[in-house]
């Protein structure tokens, strides 16, 4: 028997901006936004050339409610690409796209096949092999119900399900159509084709259950390689190959400092270690992370943002495309001021509590610039606490 | 920590000062100008740096420039015990710390052992001096609170810089209500795109309403489109209905006139009809040309000679050549005559001829042998004449000569000598003679005279001889000798007085002497010439006689041979005697031309005679005629007549072709007109008018038929079947402006609605391809994260201030009280209980308060009450930092206002303090050692160190 060959792919997030990009300039954002499509035509492309049986597409096509139709049109043709070399396309559509969207909607051709609020299940035969596909499109933006319990059971025939939604429990991320991977196997399903969750993963072998991830990094949470699964499917066997599309990768990368005192030498080490990460991976979003700085001089470790800047200038209107987006430096503990000062205030510091933190936001995040601002996590926190106490140290230093 | 020993290399006044220190209290004593407070700041100088040079505090450099600094050896519980040294070196000066265990210690560890204390940090709790007491005096409120405070939390100032700079960047970042700072402004900004956005979005919203208006358009328009198409059809059937329509009846008209029509015109019967005429009419015209021409060749006339003339005139012509010849010759023996004329003149001319000589001269007899017999005659009187002539010359000559002599006679004549010369010469023998004597007589002289030394040598010579001999007894020889001598004198003295005499005739005569003898000879020569003159002139007469004879002889002999010739020529008309041969070629030449002019003279008769004859003979044919131009009329004459001869033959023969043609054109007209008549008989006409009336029938029902082919051809073109319904024209026209109209309407309608549907695309295009929104939409996740940024760096900001806040607070309500309380204790037992507390008001600011509860602001109080609260302050936080900053107290007199009371109160908190901290007291009170209960360890200062220095 010839195997059965889909692509797997979800959150396409055609078209969204890109967080985090403070300080970013038009170029480098126009760069930025042309990577989700970028990502998405070589997606396209692979199908185009590859000739899979069909495709499916797990959800969050769009960011959101405010999807360009920019967006919509660029999705729209790439079906229309597909519709031409008879590649049939199963989509659902999830939380960030749900149906209940009061946008626009552009016509996809009619390869391409939508599901609809309600559990449903398309059949299609592909070298008389009877191939059932199972799925749902969120009717709006929350679906807090665990939609599993609408999947039927397995019969004969290959049995693939469509799933947007996170494993039940999972406190990291919004919990939308809950699921357990026991409740996934129980369906006795070939294949469980999940989105919703960018960061790639295989939650189980038997059957596969698969997050693909999204196919384009948007921030600096989303690091690393990202693409779709080939899945090539035989009644014994199942295998999966990771497809790259991501156009620009989110990375770090740690630079040691190591027997580097001045500007010049630093900033050579800094292009020779982006340099080779870019041979390596190209396009790249890289927070820089510096070590061993102890031998840097006092001013070079302490003026970051100029250095970012300087950084930054050398990779300007370059291809493959740069943008540092930070740079860490360890925290330096000063042994020039008087501990008898420091110590108590940064004890003081340390003391704090999650609400004496949210006390001391409270200024700025019950203004109306709260609305814009993320909320901030005891990590948050936490991180906040060390960059104050680091800035201590440097006032301190510059006073006395 | 304790100091044990001070050791000074070099310091102010001090050098090589070693001092040991003890743990308590240790009293230094010293007069003024002792280098009290320049150990004290030695101390500080050591442990904390020397001053920058441009720092107002002094280095205590050695004035004597030698080693410069010192070390201090130091009593550490918590690190060890270790020494610090520091001399001249960096402007700080260079350090080095040493502990007991041998470990040496950098500058950076210096902080730690020093417990992260600074000089400033020092001085304002461990070090204190009158001074600093005093300026207490200047003080503000404000002023002391803060010192008071700060004295007791070293750096807490720098807490509050840092927390007013965090208070200041978080306003520079944030205001609640503000616009200005930056995140107020990003928020404005952020507010902008949001707006921006939502705008945007309700422009993308009309994409769908757009796009199924373009739908609905679409539609109408391809409805429209068919609606049209359908029209056009109607149209087309309506236009082709209302062309065939017509050609229908037309085709119906014509085939009923043309039933109307005969149709037995014969094929091309007009054109043969026409040609036949055409060719009878010209055979008529070619008749009448043909007779009249020979009419015209009869009548001409020609102008023809008589035969015999014009055999006379060929004769002449083929003489043509004898003419010129003759002509030619005439010309010749014209030119011949006049050459020979004018030959005739030159001879006569040159001959020199008169008009009768001429006339003669052809007569004379010019042969050779009368040349000859001429020529010797002539000879011999040329010859004579020659001789005659040189002894002509002979003769001048001799008579030339003969002049010469006689005047050479005369000459000699001349030179004769006078009488009184004669005379003179008479004398001259005799004069000659005494001459000639007196000479001789003087060259004698003259020979003695040239030997005047010979008299002398002779006398020597005697004189010699005679003493040689003497000496010799000679005396035959001194004889001689003698003898000699006087010769010798003699000779000397015999010089002749007659010479001179001599001389002197000699002078007076010489002159007459040789004048006479130039006379003598004078004469001899004269003499001689005279008589050789005389000769000459005898000789020269004789020979001029003998040629005078010479030539009377000779002149006879020329007569005679003159006389000879005038005989031979007597009878000559001209004398040719004169160069007798030219004379006789000249003559003979003159008769040739004669002779010659005489035959040319004929020969021109004879030509010119012929010529006339045959003019004249011309005339008679020709008339006059010009000699010159004869011939050429001849000829003319000739050609004339032979081309009118070959006229005459031509019009002969044409006259004979005419008549030929004449007689075959009347043949061709006849079978013509046959012709004619017999197509007239075809269509049973007589007339040409009557055929031609048949013909235009012919022509009008075959135009008929043509149309009806052509009407034919144009129905085949529409359909292929005929029309099923019958229309009207103006049925047809209505119907067909209906439609038309309609199908203008439609399309006015279609290219409207193809504006609209191109409109509507367009747009829909633009809003596909459109960035503006994800633009924005990423632009305001940029604001936000910058929002984010400048937010963290506010909250940071806010946590810095808000930890030294808490802190600052911390130390007033927990830490200073402790020390407040220390303070209160030790002020109240200073004064005795006079005030109860010492403690900070509510804005922070230090007051004392007595016990009956009465407070008062620090600067209200006495100089040694503020001075007292001041040590108890510093006292108590020495004692409170005891754990953290364990120093040694350095105190320089402090204590001078004090009274005794409140001094040994002092005195007595020290001592409680002693076990803990160890003092260093400077004083130039000699007295303050008495005042300690129990004597402390003393060290006196002075010029000279004393006490415990080694």
């Amino acid at each position: 028997m010839e195997p059965i060959r889909f692509l797997h792919t979800a959150d396409l997030h055609l078209d969204s901006p890109f967080k985090g990009m403070a300080a970013a300039g038009p170029d480098e954002l126009a760069r930025l936004q042309q990577s989700t499509f970028a990502a998405f035509d070589r997606f396209i492309a692979y199908a185009v050339k590859e000739r899979p049986d069909f495709v499916v597409i797990v959800g969050d096509l769009y960011d959101g409610e405010d999807r360009s139709l920019r967006a919509q049109i660029r999705f729209q043709q790439g079906m229309q690409q597909l519709q031409k070399v008879n590649i049939p396309v199963y989509l659902s559509y999830g939380n960030h796209d749900h149906l209940a969207g009061r946008w626009t909607r552009v016509s996809l051709p009619e390869n391409v096949h939508v599901f609809t609020e309600q559990v449903e299940q398309k059949q299609l035969t592909i070298r008389n092999e009877n191939i059932y596909l199972h799925g749902f499109s969120y009717p709006q933006r929350h679906v807090k119900e665990p939609m599993i319990a609408h999947y039927p059971n397995a019969t004969d025939g290959i049995h693939i399900g469509l799933l947007h939604g996170s494993v039940a429990g999972d406190a990291e991320h919004a919990v939308y159509a809950p699921f357990t991977i026991n409740e996934l196997q129980s369906k006795h399903y070939h294949y469980w084709a999940l989105g919703h969750i960018h960061k790639r993963q295989v939650l189980s072998q038997e059957p596969p259950i698969v997050y693909p991830g999204n196919i384009q990094g948007r921030h600096r949470n989303e690091q690393g390689h990202k693409g779709f699964y080939d899945v090539s499917m035989t009644s014994a066997n199942t295998s999966l190959t990771f497809v790259e599309t991501s156009d620009i990768v989110f990375t770090s990368l740690t630079v040691s400092c190591e027997g580097i005192e001045y500007a010049d030498d630093w900033i050579s080490a800094c292009q020779e270690a982006v340099d080779q990460l870019t041979a390596e991976i190209g396009s790249v979003v890289v927070e820089l992370v510096m070590e061993h700085t102890e031998g840097l001089a006092n001013d070079l470790a302490r003026s970051e943002v100029e250095w970012l800047d300087i950084l930054r200038e050398q990779y300007e209107d370059m291809e493959p495309f740069v943008w540092i987006s930070s740079i860490e430096w360890p925290l330096i503990r000063d042994t020039i001021v008087s501990n008898s000062l420091l110590e108590p205030v940064e004890s003081t510091l340390s003391g704090w509590e999650t609400d004496d933190w949210n006390d001391l936001v409270k200024e700025v995040y019950s203004h109306k610039a709260g609305r814009y601002l993320e909320s901030l996590t005891p990590a948050d926190f936490e991180r906040l606490k060390q960059q104050a106490a680091a800035l201590l140290e440097d006032e301190m230093w510059k006073e006395g | 920590m304790k100091i044990r020993k001070i050791l000074l290399y070099g310091f102010g006044q001090h050098e090589n000062l070693e001092i040991d220190l003890r743990p308590g209290m240790n009293l230094l004593y010293g007069p003024n100008e002792a280098g009290k407070t320049t150990i004290q700041q030695a101390i500080l100088h050591i442990l904390f740096g020397f001053p920058q040079k441009n720092q107002q505090e002094q280095r205590y450099e050695p004035k004597t420039g030698g080693k410069y600094g010192g070390c201090l050896y130091i009593e550490d519980q918590e690190y060890g015990n270790w020494m610090i040294e520091r001399v001249r070196g960096k402007s700080s000066g260079d350090v080095s710390i040493r502990f007991d265990d041998g470990r040496i210690a950098e500058e950076e560890e210096l902080k730690r052992l020093l417990r992260g204390y600074d000089r400033q940090a020092f001085e304002s709790i461990f070090s204190f001096s009158l001074f600093q007491l005093q300026d207490l005096e200047k003080m503000d409120e404000n002023d002391l609170s803060r010192t008071l405070l700060a004295s007791g939390t070293t750096g807490l100032d720098t807490l509050w810089k840092v927390e007013k700079k965090m208070e200041k960047e978080m306003g520079g970042l944030f205001k609640k209500s503000g616009k200005i700072p930056p995140m107020n402004k990003k928020l404005a900004e952020i507010r902008e795109l949001e707006q921006a956005m939502l705008k945007e979005q309700q422009k993308l919203s009309t994409y769908e309403p757009l796009t199924i208006r373009k739908q609905e358009f679409d539609e109408q328009v391809a409805a429209l489109r068919s609606e049209e198409q359908r029209l056009y059809k109607q149209s087309e059937e309506q236009r082709i209905a209302m062309q065939v329509v017509p050609l229908q009846q037309q085709r119906k008209q014509l085939l009923e006139q043309i039933s109307h029509l005969p149709d037995d015109f014969p094929a091309a019967g007009i054109r043969r009809y026409e040609e036949l005429a055409s060719k009878q009419s010209e055979l008529k015209l070619k008749k009448s040309r043909l007779e009249k021409e020979q009419a015209e060749w009869q009548s001409e006339l020609i102008d023809l000679r008589p035969k015999n003339e014009q055999q006379k005139l060929e004769r002449w012509v083929a003489q043509e050549a004898e003419w010129h010849r003759l002509r030619s010759e005439r010309l010749t023996a014209e030119q011949e005559i006049q050459v020979l004329e004018k030959k005739r003149h030159q001879f006569i001319n040159r001959l020199g001829l008169t008009d009768e000589q001429q006339a003669s001269i052809g007569t004379m007899d010019v042969s050779i042998q009368r040349e000859r017999q001429l020529e010797p005659v002539l000879e011999e009187q040329k010859e004579m004449d020659q001789q005659l002539k040189a002894l002509q010359r002979l003769l001048a000559e001799a008579e030339s000569e003969r002049q010469e002599a006689e005047r050479q006679k005369e000459r000699t004549e001349r030179l004769r000598l006078s009488d009184s010369e004669r005379e003179k010469l008479a004398t001259w023998p005799e004069l000659q003679r005494k001459l000639t004597e007196a000479k001789f007589i003087v060259s004698a002289g003259d020979q003695q005279a040239s030997n005047g030394m010979v008299p002398i040598v002779i006398l020597l010579i005697g004189l010699v001889i005679g003493a040689y001999s003497v000496m010799q007894q000679q005396w035959l020889f001194a004889g001689l000798g003698l003898v000699v001598m006087a010769v010798g004198f003699w000779l000397f003295t015999q010089k002749p007085d007659s010479v001179s005499d001599q001389q002197t005739f000699i002078r007076d005569h010489e002159a007459l002497a040789v004048e006479l003898e130039r006379l003598a000879a004078r004469h001899d020569m004269q003499q001689r010439d005279q008589q050789q003159v005389s000769t000459e002139i005898e000789r020269m007469d004789r020979k001029l006689q003998k040629y005078a004879e010479e030539m009377e002889q000779l002149y006879l002999l020329k007569q005679q041979a003159v006389k000879k010739l005038q005989d031979l020529l007597r009878d000559e008309p001209f004398d040719p005697t004169f160069n007798i041969q030219e004379s006789f070629r000249l003559l003979r030449e003159f008769q040739d031309v004669e002779i010659d002019q005489r035959t040319w003279q004929q020969r021109l008769q004879t030509t010119t005679q012929l010529i006339r004859s045959l003019i004249q003979e011309v005339e008679e044919v020709l008339g006059p005629v010009a000699e010159e131009g004869l011939y050429e009329r001849l000829r003319q004459e000739l050609q004339r007549q032979n081309s009118l001869q070959e006229k005459h033959l031509n019009k002969e023969q044409t006259l004979r072709e005419i008549k030929e043609q004449v007689d075959e054109t009347q043949e061709l007209l006849k079978t013509v007109t046959a012709e004619i008549q017999q197509l007239f008989e075809v269509i049973g006409v007589s007339e040409k008018e009557q055929f031609y009336t048949a013909y235009q029938q012919d022509q009008d029902a075959q135009l008929l038929k043509r149309q009806l082919k052509e009407v034919e051809a144009q129905l085949s073109l529409y359909t292929k079947e005929p029309l099923v319904k019958e229309w009207t024209l103006p049925e047809l026209e209505g119907q067909r402006s209906e439609t038309t109209n309609r199908l203008e309407m439609i399309r006015k309608e279609v290219v409207e609605l193809v504006d609209e549907q191109v409109k509507v695309g367009h747009e829909i295009s633009q809003m596909v391809a459109s960035r503006t929104y994800s633009e924005l939409q990423q632009l305001f996740e940029v604001r936000k994260a910058e929002l984010e940024d400048m937010t963290e760096q506010w909250v940071i900001r806010k946590a810095v201030r808000e930890a030294i806040r808490q802190t600052m607070s911390e130390w007033k309500e927990h830490q200073l009280p402790a020390v407040l309380l220390q303070a209160n204790e030790w002020f109240s037992k200073l004064t005795g209980n006079r005030y109860a507390t010492l403690g900070l008001t509510a804005e922070g600011y230090f007051e004392a308060v007595t016990t009956e509860g009465q407070s008062f602001m620090i600067n209200e109080l006495s100089q040694a009450t503020k001075e007292q609260a001041y040590l108890s302050l510093r006292l108590a936080l020495a004692y409170e930092l005891l754990e953290r900053a364990p120093f040694p107290i350095i105190m320089d007199d402090p204590f001078v206002h004090f009274d005794n009371e409140r001094l040994s109160r002092m005195i007595e908190i020290l001592t409680e303090l002693q076990p803990s901290h160890q003092f260093l007291y400077f004083t130039c009170h000699q007295e303050m050692k008495s005042k300690w209960p129990s004597e402390p360890h003393t060290i006196e200062i002075g010029r000279k160190v004393k006490g415990e220095i080694h």
